[in-house]
Order: structure tokens, then C-alpha cells, then sequence
């Protein structure tokens, strides 16, 4: 017994000197008394004990580590637990959800459970995420969400979505833009300097500019950034509202500028016109159960 | 059959009446075909299928071919020509805006009436109608005479000129050949005008008086040299008011989009080069500032370097409607037409699907085709609407047809459905098809409208009709009003609302024939390019 101790020892000390792992031949050579059965039966009794961990080396070649006790908060966790939350962990602030945990730790069957106790031991939380309402997702309990997650400025805190607020600025930011285009193309006509298409170069500004008249008027306490003012004003340009130009810096880089923009067409005979708008159009002819003479929305617009 | 062959058929109705309706009608629905078909299809008899086609000849609404081999003359109609009837009131209009001149409105309105006439016919009949309306008082008869052929004959120059009005082409009979064949002539011998005089109108016209311009010119013999003024025919140049509307368009587009001085701009440009920016043209290839300021109006005042500084400007912001030969100091403009009717349309489509659907589909609508194409969720993120209201305006679109949706294999070589992507995209073209239709359907509503409402009050307009006739005979106004008041006001109010439904539809209809020419136009110039390959050759 007391030779069986001796050799785990001896297997312990080789272990710590060979920090990142240890061959079979190796431990051979720096215990050159012990059997090869005897070696292998105390290495085995090791790796039991969780002292002692098997890995694969380089060609296949089998080397054994010395296991590092879990500390943190890994302490006290099994196996499969440490590899959840090293997979959870890995996915950092965007969490994971439980297919992409399963697939990457290949565990299927008590993930719900070790998932469960490490909720309970607040060593992860479950989000919700805007993308998929119905799905929870798994992330490590200290981190702040991604904002792909938690959907940015424009989701409050129980995701959803804040219509009135994104409403809000739409306006407020058209409003000064269309106040500033006034202002610049009212400058009568043109000049001997500028035409009225040049002008128009002035009446164009960045997001951030955009953004730092709207924080001036104080209509939002938000705090937003550059990109978000973005995203609005490429909303606007959706809706044909802006021209959007991109102008060239001095130091080489693109900058997009944005400029309220007039309609090219101020009123299409298609959006007065009751047989453009009417869904029943297909089946109208003379005559028939949908017919011009007998049309209420055509009656409806004559008599307009 | 789509909507313009219903309004093609329908405008026949009402401007020539049921037979000619029908056989129009029916080389519509099926053309070429010879008149023993189409009096079979029609149930009438040859004699009355042929006077039918005369008409239809005479106004170019229908041409003839034979069949290789065989003796057989058949009979196509033109459905396009045949629309611009719709287009006579905005073709009359036109002329007046850009002459100013009564002459030239009666000149295109004759010519409009009788499809094509001899030169000396033409001249004497407007100077007739000149003389009915009592435009030129003269001392003696022969003196207004003079005066009127003058003012005619400058119209006749102008029109000729800017080729609104062109001369037809000539046949020639060829023996036994069935039909007569149009002479090969340099067509810039069709808009030289006419060596004619008074005397030679005079004469003419007495002729003209027992040669019925209503038969066909197929069976006339026309005489020698284009320069001989009494045997050239004149026409309408259809290709030519349909640039003036293009140009009309464009112009409008800019002006509103940027401002009047920049529309003044593009008026001078697309002046400056109209014989080289026909209707089926492009682009107008870059030409010099220097050439277009000439035309430019004197108010507002502009210098050269402003006028290039502005193009320049245009070109960098004008989302690829002005054109550049690449060269900067060559200082060379032009105005690509695909591309502004590309814009032009998309615009008119856009209002079109914030009308019907609201403004946030447009949104979609507009991003979808800006993206080309997206998923769903792709839409509602850079959309920045709820997902439920994004999908919900998605799938109603989808289910209009206005945005249609594709299938994509995600990995190349596997297309299990689990891998592939399904993303929307609108197709341009098909909306604009769609709302052609629309627009013509809307067209030929507003005629059968009318048409009822004609029929429905034929009484109360016949009465109208006589007691305006009296009123115009009496000079005392009390008789006139006791006259007004003999009429019911039942009547009356039936009259005034059949009034307004024909001010309203006769709008509905001029708009609708403006739209539908900005369609039109949009799919003539986007077509794509289809070669066939044959043993004989490539197809264009």
C-alpha cells in the first residue's frame, strides 16, 4: 500500500513538473523502477480520481495532465455542467440558445436539467430575444445583452417595440431638415456665386449633425449614438422623403450626407382615379355584377 | 385581350360607329386576316367590311399584307394608333401651347378628322373655317383671301418643319401584284414643305370638291415628284406629339423635384436637339452647354459658367437622369430616358401603393426595391417597424401581386427546402404593366360613362340643344331668361349633373391616357433585349 501511495505520488510530482502534460515514456523515464502494470494501474486510479485528465497529443500520442481543480465559479460543477457553461460562456453576450448548446456540447439528454441548476445557482439567465420571441436564450449572468438581442434603443424593457419613439424622432429630425432646406433654397433664386442647385449642397448634413440639433431642442433624454440616428434617417429615405449623397473628405473617407427632398411627382392621376385604387378592377366590365355604370365608389367620387 | 384592345374597340364605337367598330374589333382579336374571314366573323356583308376598311386605312389605323405565295391580301390593325384617339384633345392642346395660333390647332384638328389630306384640300378647308369664325375682317373678299392663305400657309411652314405634320408615304401600284407598295423615299423628303400658291389652292380644292378624300389612298393614283404640291398627302406625325409629350413629362418631373430654373434648363436642352431625341431614342447623347444656351429663356438671367456649374451639379445629384461624355472640361451634357422614366414610374407606383396600402408599405415597398432583395426578417429590422405589422403589409402585397416572392438555395447544389432562402423582390416592370392596364381600363370607363349618361338624358340635351338655338336668334334678355325658365328643374339638374360626370370623366380620361403613355413609354425603353437564334442568323 504504502509502495502504491509512494508511486501516485511519485506520478503526482511528474505531473506538476510537466505543467502542460506528460507521455506515457516520459513518466517511464523519471520513474524508472515501476512496472509498466503498476504504472498503469496507479494512472488509472488517478484519472478516477479526477486528479490526473487523459488527453490526445500530437500523432495520436496519449499524454496525461495534471487536472486543474474548478475554481471560480466552475467550482463545484460536474463535467457535463463545466462544458455547458464553457459553451454558454463562449457565445459571450449574444447568448445561445438551447439547440446551439446541444449541438455544440453534444449533450441531449438532462440539458434542461444541468441548464436549470445552473440558473438556480446564478451562474446564468435566460433572455428574450426580438428575433425569436418564443425562444429563450442562455447567457452567463454578469453580461449585459448584445443589442441584437435586447433590440437596441428601439425595444424597451420588455421587448417591444417603441413606435411612439421612433415616430418621434422620424419627425423631429425631417422637420429640421425641411426647415433648413427652406431656409437655404429661399435665398431667392440664385446668386452670382451659387446656383439654386448648389445651394442645395448646404442644405445637406450628417447624422450627426442631425442628432446634435434634435439632443439640443431636448424633445428625447435618450442617449443615442450616431448610428442610430442613421438607421432613422435611412427610414426617411424609404419613404422618399431624403436624398441621401455620400461626399468625399479631405482625409479620404466617405461620409453620408442627408437632404429633404421634394416629390418629383406632386399628384399621380393614379391615386385619384376610383377604378387605379379598386381591388375589384379584374372583374369589372359593362354590363356585369361589378360594372362602371353601377360602381358606388365611382358614384361616390362624381359626386365629390 | 387586354385593356387597350377593349378601349381600342370602344373608342372605334364612338368616334366611327358600329361597323367599324366591329371589323376593328375583330383584326384585333385575331389579325392578319383576309375580309372573307373577317366578314364571317362579323356577320356583315363584304361590300360594307370593305367601306369599314377604308376608314380604317385611310386614318392608319389598319395595313395590309399579303401572304408569301399567294394572292391573299390581309388586313392587320394597329392598336397603338388606334389609342391615340384617346390623345386628340392633349394632341390639339399641345399645338396650341407651343404656335399659339389658331391656324395650327385647325390644321392638326383636319387632319385629325380626315386621317390624311391633299395639301391645297387642307389649306382651303382651314381657311374656310378661318373665315366662318370671322378671324379676318378685309376690305373686299380677295384681300381675305390672301390674308388667310398667308397666316395658314406659316402655320402649314411650322408644323411642317418641326415635323408634327408629315407627308405620306407614296404607292405605287405593281401590275399584277395584289397590293400597291410604299415607294423606298429618304424619309427626310416627308417633312419639306410645300411650293403651293393661292391659285394652286383655289383649284385644288374644286378638285378636291369631287375627289372624295374618304377613299383609300391604296387605290388612288398618286401623281409624280414630291415637289408638285396638289398630289402630296399629309398626315399627322403620331411619333413626333409623342416626344413633345415625353419632353412635356420630363420637364414637369424636374421642375418639381428641383426648381423651375433647372426645368427651363432641360426644356432648352431636349429643344436644342429635337430631331435627334425621337420617342424610341435612349439617351440624348451628350452635346455642349454652349449650344443649349442659346435656347435658354432671357428670364430668369444666367451666365454660361452658372448654367455648366448647375449641369455638373445635376449630374452628381440627379440619380443618373443627366449624362456626361466623361470628359470634365468638355463641358458635355445629355439626359439619359431609360433612366428617368425608371424614376418617373417608380414614383408614380410608389403613390400609387401609399394611396391603396398606406404609408408604411410604401416604405417597404421602396426599400425592397432599393435592396432588390430581402427576407423578412431583413425587412423589419431595416424597416424599423413591429415585425407583426411589417409581415402582415408583406403578405397582403404578396397577395396583390405588387411584390413577388423568390426561392433561393442558400448552398450551391442543395436545394432541400430546409436550406433555402426565401427572399421578396418588386418586380418593376409587371407593376407597371399592371397599372397600364388600370389606366386604360379607367379610360375606356369614362367613355362608356359618358355614353350612358348621353343616352340616359338624350331628351333634356335635344331640348337644351333647341332652346339654345332660339336663345341665339333673340336679342332681348328678359326673353332669354323667360326661355331659361320654361325648362323643369328636374331637367335642369339632371343636365347639370350629366355636365359634371362629362367634365369628370373627360378628365379621368386625359389623365389616364397621361399615365398610361408614362408606362408605355417606361416599357418601350426598359424591354429587355430578346435574340433569337435562327439557321438563317441571329433575330434582334
Amino acid at each position: 500500500m504504502s509502495d502504491t501511495t509512494n508511486l501516485k505520488e511519485q506520478i503526482i510530482v511528474v505531473g506538476k513538473n510537466y505543467a502542460k502534460g506528460f507521455t506515457h515514456n516520459q513518466l517511464e523515464s523519471q520513474i524508472p523502477g515501476a512496472s509498466k502494470e503498476n504504472l498503469a494501474k496507479n494512472i488509472n486510479q488517478l484519472l478516477q480520481a479526477n486528479v490526473l485528465e487523459l488527453l490526445t497529443g500530437k500523432n495520436g500520442v496519449i499524454v496525461y495532465r495534471m487536472k486543474q481543480a474548478n475554481q471560480g465559479p466552475l467550482k463545484g460543477l460536474d463535467e457535463s455542467e463545466t462544458i455547458v457553461y464553457q459553451v454558454i460562456a463562449s457565445a459571450q453576450n449574444k447568448g445561445s440558445s438551447l439547440l446551439q448548446i446541444q449541438n455544440a456540447s453534444n449533450i441531449k439528454s438532462n440539458l434542461q436539467k444541468i441548464l436549470k441548476k445552473l440558473v438556480n445557482k446564478r451562474l446564468l439567465k435566460t433572455v428574450k430575444s426580438v428575433k425569436t420571441p418564443l425562444r429563450k436564450i442562455y447567457m452567463l449572468y454578469d453580461l449585459k445583452p448584445h443589442e441584437d438581442v435586447t433590440g437596441g434603443k428601439w425595444y424597451n424593457e420588455n421587448q417591444e417595440f417603441e413606435a411612439e419613439f421612433v415616430k418621434v424622432l422620424q419627425s423631429q429630425a425631417l422637420k429640421f431638415l425641411k426647415r433648413k432646406n427652406l431656409e437655404i433654397t429661399s435665398i431667392s433664386g440664385f446668386n452670382d456665386n451659387d446656383t439654386s442647385l448648389m445651394l442645395l449642397r448646404k442644405a445637406r448634413f450628417t447624422a450627426e449633425e442631425v442628432l446634435q440639433e434634435i439632443m439640443k431642442s431636448k424633445v428625447i433624454k435618450v442617449d443615442l449614438t450616431p448610428q442610430n440616428m442613421e438607421s432613422i434617417l435611412d427610414t426617411l429615405d424609404y419613404k422618399g422623403l431624403l436624398e441621401v449623397t455620400s461626399d468625399c473628405q479631405p482625409t479620404g473617407e466617405s461620409v453620408r450626407k442627408f437632404r429633404y427632398k421634394k416629390p418629383g411627382v406632386k399628384q399621380s392621376y393614379l391615386t385619384t382615379s376610383p377604378c387605379c385604387l379598386c381591388p375589384s378592377v379584374a372583374i369589372c366590365t359593362p354590363g356585369g355584377s361589378v360594372s362602371p355604370e353601377g360602381c358606388v365608389y365611382m358614384n361616390d367620387w362624381l359626386e365629390f | 385581350m387586354t385593356e387597350n384592345f377593349h378601349l381600342a374597340k370602344e373608342l372605334l364605337l364612338m368616334n366611327y360607329g358600329e361597323v367599324v367598330a366591329d371589323v376593328g374589333g375583330c383584326l384585333l382579336e385575331k389579325h392578319p386576316i383576309p375580309i372573307s374571314l373577317i366578314s364571317k366573323t362579323t356577320k356583315r356583308k363584304s361590300a360594307l367590311v370593305k367601306k369599314a376598311l377604308c376608314v380604317l386605312i385611310q386614318h392608319k389605323y389598319v395595313s395590309f399584307t399579303t401572304k408569301p405565295g399567294k394572292d391573299v391580301v390581309l388586313y392587320k390593325a394597329n392598336v397603338n394608333h388606334i389609342i391615340q384617339l384617346a390623345n386628340i384633345p392633349r394632341a390639339i392642346f399641345t399645338t396650341r401651347n407651343l404656335y399659339r395660333s389658331q391656324e395650327a390647332e385647325l390644321i392638326v384638328e383636319k387632319l385629325i378628322q380626315h386621317g390624311e389630306m391633299k395639301t391645297g384640300v387642307l389649306i382651303k378647308s382651314v381657311m374656310d373655317q378661318l373665315k366662318e369664325m370671322d378671324q379676318l375682317k378685309g376690305a373686299d373678299g380677295e384681300l381675305t383671301d390672301q390674308k388667310a392663305f398667308a397666316s395658314v400657309k406659316k402655320a402649314f411652314d411650322e408644323l411642317s418643319n418641326a415635323h408634327f405634320i408629315k407627308r405620306e408615304n407614296r404607292l405605287r401600284v405593281n401590275g399584277n401584284y395584289p397590293i400597291p407598295t410604299y415607294e423606298d423615299e429618304n424619309p427626310t423628303i416627308h417633312y419639306i414643305p410645300v411650293n403651293i400658291s393661292l391659285a394652286d389652292v383655289m383649284s385644288s380644292s374644286n378638285q378636291g370638291k369631287e375627289d372624295d378624300t374618304s377613299e383609300p389612298s391604296s387605290k388612288k393614283k398618286k401623281e409624280e415628284d414630291a415637289s408638285s404640291p396638289s398630289p402630296v398627302f399629309w398626315i399627322i406625325n403620331n411619333a413626333r406629339y409623342q416626344q413633345a409629350y415625353r419632353d412635356e413629362i420630363i420637364v414637369e418631373y424636374v421642375s418639381n423635384k428641383y426648381d423651375v430654373i433647372v426645368g427651363a434648363m432641360v426644356r432648352a436642352m431636349l429643344r436644342c436637339k429635337e430631331g435627334e431625341a425621337s420617342i424610341d431614342k435612349k439617351e440624348l447623347f451628350p452635346f455642349s452647354v454652349c449650344e443649349m444656351f442659346r435656347l435658354f429663356p432671357r428670364e430668369p438671367k444666367m451666365s454660361l459658367d452658372m448654367m455648366v456649374k448647375c449641369w455638373r451639379e445635376l449630374r452628381d445629384i440627379g440619380e443618373g437622369m443627366v449624362i456626361d461624355d466623361g470628359v470634365e472640361q468638355t463641358n458635355n451634357f445629355g439626359i439619359d430616358f431609360k433612366r428617368t422614366f425608371q424614376l418617373i414610374a417608380a414614383d408614380n407606383v410608389y403613390a400609387w401603393v401609399e394611396q391603396r396600402y398606406g404609408e408604411h408599405a410604401t416604405l417597404i415597398c421602396r426599400l425592397i426595391h432599393r435592396k432588390q432583395r430581402l427576407e423578412i426578417d431583413q425587412i423589419g429590422s431595416m424597416s424599423m417597424l413591429p415585425l407583426k405589422v411589417c409581415k402582415a403589409l408583406v403578405y397582403k402585397m404578396f397577395g396583390d401581386h405588387v411584390i413577388s416572392l423568390e426561392e433561393l438555395s442558400r448552398h450551391a447544389g442543395n436545394t432541400t427546402r430546409k436550406n433555402n432562402l426565401h427572399v421578396f423582390h418588386v418586380d418593376m416592370p409587371t407593376l407597371a404593366r399592371d397599372l397600364l392596364n388600370r389606366s386604360h381600363k379607367a379610360a375606356r370607363n369614362s367613355l362608356i360613362l359618358r355614353k350612358m349618361s348621353r343616352e340616359k338624358n338624350k331628351r333634356s340635351l335635344l331640348l337644351r340643344e333647341k332652346l339654345d338655338t332660339i336663345k341665339e336668334n333673340l336679342e332681348d334678355e328678359e326673353e332669354k331668361v323667360a326661355l331659361d325658365n320654361e325648362m323643369d328643374d328636374s331637367v335642369r339638374n339632371a343636365l347639370n349633373k350629366h355636365d359634371h360626370l362629362v367634365d369628370q370623366t373627360f378628365q379621368m380620361q386625359m389623365n389616364g391616357m397621361e399615365t398610361a403613355f408614362i408606362f408605355n413609354t417606361y416599357l418601350n425603353l426598359n424591354a429587355p433585349q430578346i435574340t433569337i437564334k435562327t439557321k438563317k442568323g441571329i433575330l434582334g
